[in-house]
Order: structure tokens, then sequence, then C-alpha cells
């Protein structure tokens, strides 16, 4: 499903309108689209009749489970996987067995096109390691082509001036409700925070219910520890009440157990915000040196972080300036040097 | 940035990451390491599929069991959706033509997948009750089960003059005593109550639920615990003596050894220890023999505490007698209990 506010959707255009800069012919098929993009791509029934000679190559953007695998499998075409990541599914078993099975469906696809492939590209080292350990054999890491300008949304006032109102110390983390983000973690450091060193303060958990069963689980969980009125659950938001939270932020701490990249972690050092973060999976790449990463979620540990960072602003400038640091590394620019550098790593003479 | 204000910056964060270690080993003793394990059970309780907690194996076994049943029905509705013209409409008509044979084939497959799933579902119950039936068998990591066999076999062994000889030894031991001092098993409270009448900070821990909610309505420090599991969440050198009995025979043997290393941890230097244990000679004894029989291993000769203690870094151990007269003639003198008192070394 391409989708226009999805990080792998966002990628999977700019990775097109990079190709067509290049003086090259792209498309885009998928077996699924956002209405809004619905002009903008092509059915993946139509590819075969379209291209299917020697100079075609397929970029397959990998990470749940699909039928366009086998597709793509059974097409005498040349081709290149972008890995994004799946989640194992063990994280999400418990919560989701059918969700599980996707997801271990989207690995068994990623070693079933290992040896259909040409090369890999991988958004980060951990991938690259995952994509090796299923069999590519030539793999490169490029991360994901994101325009840091589109983070640039005016805030919305509402959202706004409720937080102001609660006129509280904000601990932010944006991503879809999965186990996988392991905001049941957040939300008991955030409790041992509360009782630590600040009772009045709010975590803001922004991000799509993508499994009810955890949303409750969190909701009863918050509950148990007497904060419900303290945790926010906004569910989906548009980009200016995204935005919003952005700007009344005072920390970004993220303590998922797995993420392939982690793009809401750019953004909170776009809006100049410390990040504390768990370095587990490809999150200690994406962070680098822009934020201050754990090596346990300890959730003393975690309290004391932030505690640290918000009492002494030397840190948190120096958080701040190194995240902008980070970000420079990371820039559209940067990584559409470095996905060309794959693709000629992959494809090697043909591709001019 | 330029390379040396770089290094400057991560000498400076690795600086902070030291301090906030630090800062977060202080404030690790606000939250013990128990309290921070309820935190999470607490979580857990409302996955789904909860109480035998996400990593067990029968949480594993719960799971795969509910992922079988979730994929035991097939549907013999095939989707017919088309972006072909007219496409919907063959796809409908081949459905309607082939329903019967499907139906029939996948009335079979959904017959057996129940029937898997159903036994399944059956030697998951029957493992439970397997598990549940070997709640004594020895596990490093099953506090809880460690718990239930230890408060089975809680019979009272210091009931009486029994109690009342080790309440006058504890208060001799350890008027001098200036810090907290542990009591396990505490049952009501009756050495907590004794010790701080004489002036000595202490609080008691049991495994009696309901004996500790008594001593607490009487406004004592006790806490419904195991030994083990309190004193791991305990910080290193917090305490400044302890008392322990009625759980040393509860223990299986390597228990005992680590009871003797978080105890050499969690007392501070010149503190002092009592460890009160039924004698070998009195365990085949009628006041004895339900211990004997629910104990996971025979109490230990004073001469193996005083051995073990002695490795595990105590000193000035000695061993004291309940000594109980046994009729008129003082040759029959019946070793029914013993306290071992250590101090740890300054």
């Amino acid at each position: 499903m391409l989708a226009p506010r999805d990080a792998i959707g966002a990628h999977t255009l700019r990775v097109r309108h990079l190709l067509r800069r290049l003086g090259l012919h792209s498309e885009i098929f998928v077996a699924g689209v956002h209405s809004d993009l619905a002009d903008q791509v092509m059915d993946y029934r139509q590819f075969s009749s379209k291209f299917s000679d020697s100079a075609t190559w397929i970029i397959y953007q990998s990470s749940i489970g699909s039928r366009l695998a086998s597709v793509v499998a059974g097409l005498d075409v040349k081709k290149i996987v972008n890995y994004h990541s799946v989640t194992p599914a063990f994280l999400l078993e418990l919560w989701d067995p059918k969700v599980a099975v996707l997801l271990a469906a989207g690995r068994s696809e990623l070693k079933r096109l290992a040896p259909l492939s040409v090369a890999g590209v991988a958004d980060s080292a951990y991938n690259k390691q995952e994509m090796e350990d299923v069999g590519y054999t030539s793999c490169s890491v490029a991360p994901p082509l994101i325009d840091m300008s589109n983070f640039e949304y005016a805030p919305d006032e509402k959202t706004l001036k409720e937080l102001k109102e609660r006129d509280c110390c904000l601990w932010l983390f944006v991503g879809r409700i999965v186990p996988n983000k392991a905001q049941h973690d957040l939300i008991k450091a955030f409790s041992v925070y509360r009782r630590l060193y600040d009772p009045n303060a709010c975590l803001a958990l922004v991000g799509g219910v993508f499994l009810p069963n955890y949303q409750l689980a969190l909701e009863n969980y918050a509950a148990s520890l007497g904060i419900s009125d303290a945790v926010i659950f906004t569910d989906s938001v548009t980009s200016s009440e995204l935005s919003a939270y952005y700007k009344s932020a005072d920390i970004f701490v993220c303590l998922s157990d797995h993420e392939g990249f982690c793009v809401p972690l750019l953004e909170a050092m776009y809006n100049k915000i410390p990040v504390v973060a768990y370095a587990q999976a490809a999150v200690g790449e994406t962070v680098g040196e822009g934020g201050l990463l754990l090596e346990k979620k300890d959730p003393v540990l975690v309290a004391t972080s932030v505690h640290k960072i918000l009492s002494d602003k030397k840190l948190r400038d120096t958080l701040v300036s190194s995240g902008n640091a980070q970000l420079d590394k990371l820039s559209l620019a940067q990584n559409e040097l470095r996905f060309i550098d794959a693709l000629r790593h992959g494809i090697g003479e043909d591709f001019k | 940035m330029n390379k040396g204000s770089n290094r400057q910056e991560k000498t400076f964060l690795n600086d902070i990451m030291d301090e906030i270690a630090q800062e977060a080993a202080q404030a690790a003793g606000e939250l013990s390491e128990a309290a921070s394990r309820r935190l999470d059970d607490l979580f857990w309780q409302f996955a789904p599929f909860s109480g035998a907690g996400r990593n067990s194996k029968s949480s594993q076994f719960d799971r795969i069991a509910q992922t079988v049943d979730a994929f035991a029905d097939i549907d013999a509705l095939v989707p017919i959706e088309s972006h072909k013209p007219g496409g919907a409409y063959l796809k409908r008509i081949i459905r309607k033509l082939t329903f019967w044979y499907m139906d029939y084939l996948a009335y079979q497959v959904v017959s057996f997948a129940k029937a898997a799933s159903a036994a399944l579902m059956a030697l998951n119950d029957r493992l439970g009750l397997l598990e549940r039936g070997s709640d004594g068998y020895p596990s490093r990591t099953g506090g809880s089960q460690r718990q239930n066999w230890s408060a089975m076999a809680q019979v009272d062994k210091t009931s009486g003059p029994a109690r009342q000889w080790l309440v006058q030894l504890a208060l001799q031991q350890l008027n001098s005593v200036n810090g907290r001092v542990l009591h396990f098993d505490c049952d009501q409270g009756y050495l907590v109550d004794a010790l701080i009448n004489s002036h000595t900070d202490a609080y008691g821990v049991g495994q009696n639920e309901k004996s500790v909610n008594v001593g607490v309505r009487n406004g004592l420090d006790l806490r419904c615990e195991g030994i083990i599991e309190h004193l791991s969440s305990l910080r290193s050198g917090t305490l400044k003596g302890a008392v322990l009995n009625d759980c040393l025979e509860a223990l299986f043997l390597n228990d005992r050894y680590l009871l003797l290393d978080l105890l050499a941890k969690k007392l501070s230097p010149n503190a002092k220890l009592l460890l009160c244990s039924v004698h070998p000679d009195a365990w085949g004894k009628d006041d004895y023999i339900i211990a004997a029989d629910l104990a996971p291993a025979k109490p230990f000769d004073p001469k193996t505490w005083s051995y073990l203690l002695e490795k595990y870094g105590f000193e000035d151990i000695s061993v004291h007698d309940e000594g109980v007269y046994n009729g008129t003639d003082n040759s029959h003198i019946t070793r029914n209990l013993y306290c071992i008192t250590a101090s740890v070394p300054n």
C-alpha cells in the first residue's frame, strides 16, 4: 500500500523523482494505493505489458509480506531489493497472530528474492546485515530519501493551546501504537520519572492505532499507574497537529525494540528537541551522535537521562546542535548520492 | 562542525553518561528491582493471553495454539473482484458452479484443522496441569513457584518457648546495632516489635500474607515477599543486621548458596547476622515431620553453616543451641533449633 505520509511511500516517490531527474524512465507499480496518490502510480498488473525488455530493472520496496513479492519473483526482469526492514514477528504475535504471520511472510519473501536479485539496498547497516543473513551477496546501505522540508508545517493552533494549558514538561514519542515501538516501556519510564523528578510531567504518544489490543492494554496500564490524565493518546493526527506536538515537546524519547530507521527521530532533531533513545536495531545509526543513546532501557536510567537533559542547558544545547549535524549527514542530497552509489554498485556498467 | 569541537562534544557526552549512570544508580534505591518487575507484570496482565508472562514456555505454547486456532477457518467463498471488464461476472459464475465442490473440500480441511487445534489446546491444558503439579521443582527463574513452595513448607518451627529463646538471643546480639535490621520470617511481627521496643530500627518480611497484614494493621513495617526476592531488591550494604528463621530448610541447596551470597552483599560492614535453623537431629521428630517431608533438602548441621559463612567472608561465627530439656535427666538434651551468629568484617 503506497501512502503519502508513510516513510516508505515518501521514499518510493522520491526514488522515482530521482531516477527521472537522472533521465531514466521510472514508474511506480503498486498492489494498493492511497486515494491521494491514485493518479500517480500504476497497477502492478500493467507491468508486464509495458516493461519487460532487457533494459528494465525493478527496484522492489520490501517490508511487510505482500502478494507483490511473488509477482516480482516470477518476472523475468533484473531486480534490486530495497529493504526497509520487517519487524520480527515474535514482537507482535502475542497481540495479533495474523499480523505476525504477515511479518513472517515478509521475511520469507526477502529470503526468496535473494537468489533472484542482482543486489540489495538497505536503509541501514542493521538492515543490510539482515539481508546478508538471508543470502544477499551484494548489498549497500542508503538511508531512505527524506525531504526534511516536509517536516515544516504551521502548527495547529488549537492543539498548541491545549498543550500550553497543560503547563507541563512534555515527553513526546511519534510512531504507530505497536508493541515493537514499546510504548509500554515509555509509560513505565515516564511513571518513574514522575515519581522521581516531576509529578506534573506529561507524555504524548502520537500515532495511529494499529493493534487495538495493544492500545487498550496501554490505556489500562496508564490507568492502573494512576497517570491516565498525564498520558495523551492522539491516534492519527494531521501534519499541522503533529507539528504542534513537536513545537510543544521538551524531550523526544524512543524506547523501541525494533525500528528499521525511525524517521520521527529526525523530525525531533529538525524541531530542535533533544533526543533520548534506546540503541536497539537501527535506532543507533539514525540517532548517530545527534542524541543520547542508552544501552539499556532501565526505567530509572531513562528517567534520570531525561531529567539530566532538561535540567542542564549546556547538555540540551549540545544535543540540539549535534542533532542538526546528524540531519546534515542524512540530508536528502546526501542520501540521494548514497542511493545512486548503491544502484551503481548493484547495476554496474548498465547504470549510466 | 569541525573535528575539534566534535571531539569535545563526545568527551562532554561521555562525561554526562557517566554522571547519569551514577545518578541512576543512586535513584535506583528509590525504585527497587522488585518494584520495576512489578511495573512490568502490571502491564503484561493487560496483554491478551496474559498470566503466564510473555517469555514463558507456556505462553509461547498458548500463542502457537491461538495462531493455529485463528487460521483453522478457511473461506470457501473465493473473492471475485476483477480489473478486467466482465471479469467479476465471470468469476461469480465460476464460483457458483464450483461452490459445492469447494465447500465440500473446505469442510474437510476445516474439520481437520479444528481437530488439530483442539488437540493442541488439550495438550496445552495437560501441560499446564503437569506444570502446576510440579511446583516444587527447583527453578532459577520461577520466583513465584519457589515462593509458593516455600510458603507451603512454612511450618511454624519457631513458636512458643523457641520463639522466646530466639527473641532473647536476637535482642542480646543486636542491642548495639545502629541501623536497619531485617527479620524473616516475621510472622505477625513478634521480633520486629521486640526490636523496636529496644530502640532498634527493624522491619519484617514474611510469606504468610494474612499474618503480615495483621502486623501491618498494628503499625509495623512488614512486607509480604520471599527472602531471595527481597534481598535481591535491596541496595548493597543496606542492612545493619538480619535475623533469618523458618526459611533456611525451605530453600533448595542452590538457593542457600544464593542466600549467603546476597547476605554478604546486602549487609554492611560490622553488621550482625543470625541464622536460625532446625537441627538435623530434630528433623525426623513429630513436631517437624510435615516440614521435613515438604523440604527440598535436609537442614544443615551447624558446622556446615559455620563453614559456609566463613567461606563467604563472615567472622565471629558462633553456634547457640536452643537447649530444650527432654525430661528430668540432663543428659537427654534435645537439640531442636540452633542459631548461628556471625558478623561482617569491618
